[in-house]
């Protein structure tokens, strides 16, 4: 029982990481209709710039978190501004290949500047355990879902309430008609990969605190697809949902079926579930089906 | 998407059956000849390494022209291509082992794979576009998994030895017959695909890409369509597969890693989707990239002398590759099948160009 | 004596739009709106006043258009070239067909959008409050999703949206498609009001041409890309075409039932 809720426990943090990750994700994807797959490579390379801030420069966290953020933020607009401006009205294939390729050059860059070697981050959280219904939880699993979940609360608040917030969603919902009331569309597009991508830092430290800094962070990241589609990958609600599915599933599967099989079907797990949706129900579980004139 | 690639003006019946239609007159058959002497001769002048490379070049056209099949064609994103390969490639290995000659090999393993292509197509019916491609992600991280995990079969994540490949009892070795088989191989399949795209199943795969509904209202049955376009296409990855496992003769599951999967997809996006001279650039131009970026890195490094080439050159070389793709897209988005187009165009309505 | 002559707000000259490189839809199109005026244009389907009416707010290029001729002056500046945001930040608000209403969000949120187009933010709230006073139905719906709302409500909330952006010139597409007579008379009332009271100037694109008559000063015909006729409402009233194809007002002869079975019309303006 004891092994159960601390893989339980497990699940819930690390499934609110991927959704910390998928809702930045959704959000590139609602406001500028694009898949975004180098997101995992940009929750990586949050981490490795709060690594540089915090260990190399020698930064405390008050600074060095703060820095890393206003770092993604600029990536994230330095992107779409030299990149995905460039790509509109060119068929999905392309743009998708884009940002394979995105992905595959910041890999790269990160492996080029910081090398192969695992990084050793100083904590963020105080080490240790706090004892949660009769079982040991280590500390960190607390934080991670306390900070993700906060992170994610402002998220929505700032999205549904405030003048940008609405601005970006007008954006997202109509793009003429939010450019005739004024709106400039190709600052919202900026906008929406800057936030998309602090959010992706975020991420990107959290999990940095939960499994260490190297390089195959990436491919975790990959984790967060599955969720975004299995809650639909316009529902931000629903990817919150999806990211905590699969991250209790993963770490289950981690828990009890890897030990029969000697490993690796927790990766698997996650697609095997995203094949099913995408075969039932591909908007998924709030996703909005698409309507399609001949 | 923009099919102006196809110049579709024809002035004969003759010209209108052809396969390879320009070879019509007389002049671009000497220029054809002269380019079929070049291949046969290429090889021989050139270095090892050179031949080496131009092999995996030949082998990629086939792979590529696999997946512009799949994707150019009939408008399927697949990100599973390496999957196909991948089981190409074991089935080749696991042949090897009872000595069967290369003739029966190679169509087995494209068998293989075609199958497993076939049963990709059902589940995927419905999807379309990104749910597509997340679909065939997912089907790959499967594939790659039961590899890893029935080492009984495959040895596992340690790899597998594959033997030498024998025809009529006689062992194939060697970069220069490596390079006629494969060469031999790939214009087969350069005009099998070439016959394909104006036969009644291409013509169905792209009325299937570019409207499958209204196809549907037309006649065409999506679903055997969707079949036969992955069908084929994993059969000729897994004639690919089973070349280059016969050429590296030891394989294991990192060859086929979702990195080869994103090389043949970026092949043909920079090749030329839905055209086969654009499978090919594009497959060669991919293969040899990496071969010009290390060549550059040290020409580099002998100007620049404090450059780690040896510690950093994966790296640089793959943040190179990277780049060239976004390049590419951003600013090419038809690809090299374009550009070789205007080039022609250029020389046939020489001097009236500007 | 001099004689000044104003600057005419919106001035369009021999303008041409083509869609998709191949289809020519605007064939060198004049019309000057000047200030204060209400301006009215009306035509068949297909004429061309839908795709006028996207380039002047710079709508052409999702729709795969281009103006390849002609030129486009608000307030004497050109701006063809603009985006269409900055366009509405300039003063040229325009309610496309169908409305200005983004269905997912709210009526509050829609009318918080108004203040992107403002250039002042100062009587703002004054302004809300004359929207929720003249418009009631608008406060009441206020945390409604815009898609709930009936096609007349979502006319009005364009045109509350409208009044909030304080624009200079006001440009709507057929406003009255669709909606049931009760709301139309009440539409043309708001928008006469705006032009009265605010001083906004309208160019209304509109079908039912005898309401627009009724508030317009000045009127243009477009037919097939190009414009056929234009002079001012009396004008307008007395031409014998514009009554029988637009007016509904067929005359006293008695027609001939071989007249009605091959229709033919009589263009006298092309000429």
């Amino acid at each position: 029982m004891e092994i159960f809720v601390q893989l339980l426990l497990n699940g819930v943090s690390l499934g609110m990481g991927y959704a910390l990750a998928g809702v930045g994700f959704v959000l590139i994807y609602k406001a500028t209709g694009v898949f975004n797959f180098s997101h995992g490579q940009l929750t990586m390379v949050g981490g490795y710039f709060f690594y540089l801030f915090q260990v190399q420069i020698g930064l405390p966290p008050w600074w060095a978190v703060p820095m890393a953020l206003v770092s993604m933020f600029a990536v994230g607009m330095t992107v779409e501004r030299l990149c995905l401006r460039r790509m509109v009205g060119e068929p999905v294939i392309a743009i998708l290949m884009l940002t394979i390729g995105l992905g595959g050059f910041l890999r790269n860059m990160v492996g080029l500047i910081w090398g192969t070697q695992p990084q050793a981050p100083i904590p963020l959280f105080e080490p240790g355990f706090f004892e949660l219904a009769g079982v040991q939880v280590p500390r960190v699993y607390g934080w991670t879902l306390l900070t993700a979940s906060v992170t994610i609360l402002i998220f929505i608040l700032y999205f549904q309430k405030s003048p940008h917030g609405v601005a970006m969603r007008a954006v997202a919902f109509d793009q003429d008609k939010a450019a005739l009331s004024g709106i400039s569309v190709s600052r919202v597009f900026a906008l929406s990969w800057g936030v998309a991508s602090v959010m992706a830092g975020i991420s990107g430290i959290l999990m940095m605190q939960l499994m260490g800094l190297d390089l195959s962070m990436d491919s975790r990241g990959l984790s967060a697809f599955p969720a975004a589609i299995l809650g639909g990958i316009d529902s931000i609600g629903g990817v919150i949902l999806g990211g905590l599915v699969i991250g209790i599933v993963e770490a289950l599967t981690g828990g009890y079926i890897d030990s029969y099989l000697g490993g690796g079907a927790k990766e698997v797990v996650g697609f095997v579930i995203l094949l099913l949706i995408l075969m039932v129900r591909p908007y998924g579980i709030f996703g909005t089906p698409e309507i399609r004139k001949v | 998407m923009k099919m102006e690639i196809f110049r579709n003006y024809r002035v004969s019946y003759l010209e209108d059956r052809a396969i390879l239609p320009s070879l019509i007159n007389f002049w671009p058959r000497c220029w054809f000849a002269a380019a079929v002497i070049a291949l046969l001769l290429l090889p021989l002048p050139l270095e090892q390494y050179w031949v080496y490379t131009i092999n995996f070049g030949l082998i990629a056209v086939i792979g590529a022209l696999g997946l512009n099949l799949l994707t150019g064609y009939a408008g399927q994103i697949s990100l599973a291509h390496a999957s196909f390969l991948a089981l190409g490639a074991y089935t080749t290995a696991l042949l090897g082992r009872f000595d069967l000659p290369l003739l029966v090999v190679i169509p087995a393993a494209g068998m293989v794979a075609a199958s497993v292509g076939c049963l990709v197509a059902g589940p995927t019916l419905r999807l379309r576009g990104l749910y597509l491609a997340l679909a065939t992600l997912a089907f790959y991280v499967i594939i790659d998994f039961a590899i890893r995990k029935a080492d009984f079969l495959t040895g596992g994540a340690a790899g597998t030895h594959v033997a030498p490949p024998t025809i009529f009892g006689k062992i194939v070795q060697g970069e220069l017959p490596f390079y006629y088989m494969t060469l031999g191989i790939a214009a087969v399949s350069v005009l099998f695909v070439k016959n394909l795209e104006r036969s009644k199943v291409g013509r169905a795969m792209m009325a299937v890409r570019d409207s499958d509904i209204a196809a549907e209202m037309a006649g065409i049955p999506i679903f055997l369509t969707k079949l036969t376009a992955f069908g084929i296409s994993s059969f000729m990855a897994g004639v690919a597969g089973s070349l280059l496992a016969y050429y590296l003769q030891f394989i294991n599951p990192d060859n086929f890693g979702l990195s080869v999967s994103v090389s043949y997809v970026a092949m043909i996006i920079v090749g030329g989707l839905g055209t086969v001279i654009g499978s090919v650039l594009g497959a060669l131009f991919i293969v040899l990239l990496p071969e010009v970026v290390r060549v550059a890195l040290h020409a580099a490094a002998s100007v620049f002398p404090g450059l780690n080439v040896a510690a950093s050159g994966a790296f640089v070389e793959g943040a190179a590759y990277g780049l060239i793709i976004i390049l590419f897209l951003m600013f090419k988005p038809e690809g090299l099948a374009r550009f070789w187009r205007d080039i022609l165009t250029y020389f046939r309505s020489w001097p009236f160009t500007y | 004596m001099a004689i000044h002559v104003l600057k005419p707000l919106l001035e369009i000259s021999n303008l041409e739009v083509v869609y998709h490189n191949v289809v020519f839809a605007v064939k060198g199109v004049s019309l000057t709106v000047a200030r204060g005026q209400v301006v009215t244009l009306f035509g068949p389907n297909g004429a061309g006043k839908t795709s006028l009416v996207r380039a002047i707010s710079g709508m052409l290029k999702s729709v795969d258009g281009e103006i390849k001729a002609g030129s486009l002056l608000f307030d004497g500046e050109p701006i063809s070239a603009l985006t269409p945001n900055q366009i509405a930040r300039k003063g040229l608000y325009q309610i496309p067909e169908g409305g200005n209403v983004i269905k997912e969000l709210t009526v509050r949120e829609n009318l918080l959008l108004s203040r992107f187009c403002r250039t002042t933010m100062t009587g703002l709230d004054e302004d809300y409050a004359l929207i929720a006073d003249r418009f009631p139905i608008l406060k009441t719906r206020e945390n409604q999703l815009g898609g709930y709302l009936s096609g007349g409500e979502q006319q009005i909330l364009s045109m509350a949206k409208a009044l909030l952006a304080r624009p200079q010139l006001l440009v709507l597409d057929e406003p009255t498609l669709g909606l049931a007579p009760m709301l139309v008379e009440a539409n043309f009332l708001a928008l006469r009001d705006l032009n009265r009271e605010f001083g906004i100037t309208i160019l209304l694109i509109e079908q039912n041409a005898r309401l627009a008559l009724d508030i317009a000063s000045y009127g243009y015909v477009m037919e097939g890309g190009r414009v056929v006729y234009d002079g001012s409402t009396d004008q307008l009233r007395q031409n014998r075409e514009i009554q029988e194809f637009y007016l509904g007002l067929e005359g006293n002869e008695k027609k001939n039932f071989r007249d009605v079975k091959h229709y033919k019309r009589r263009k006298r303006w092309l000429s």
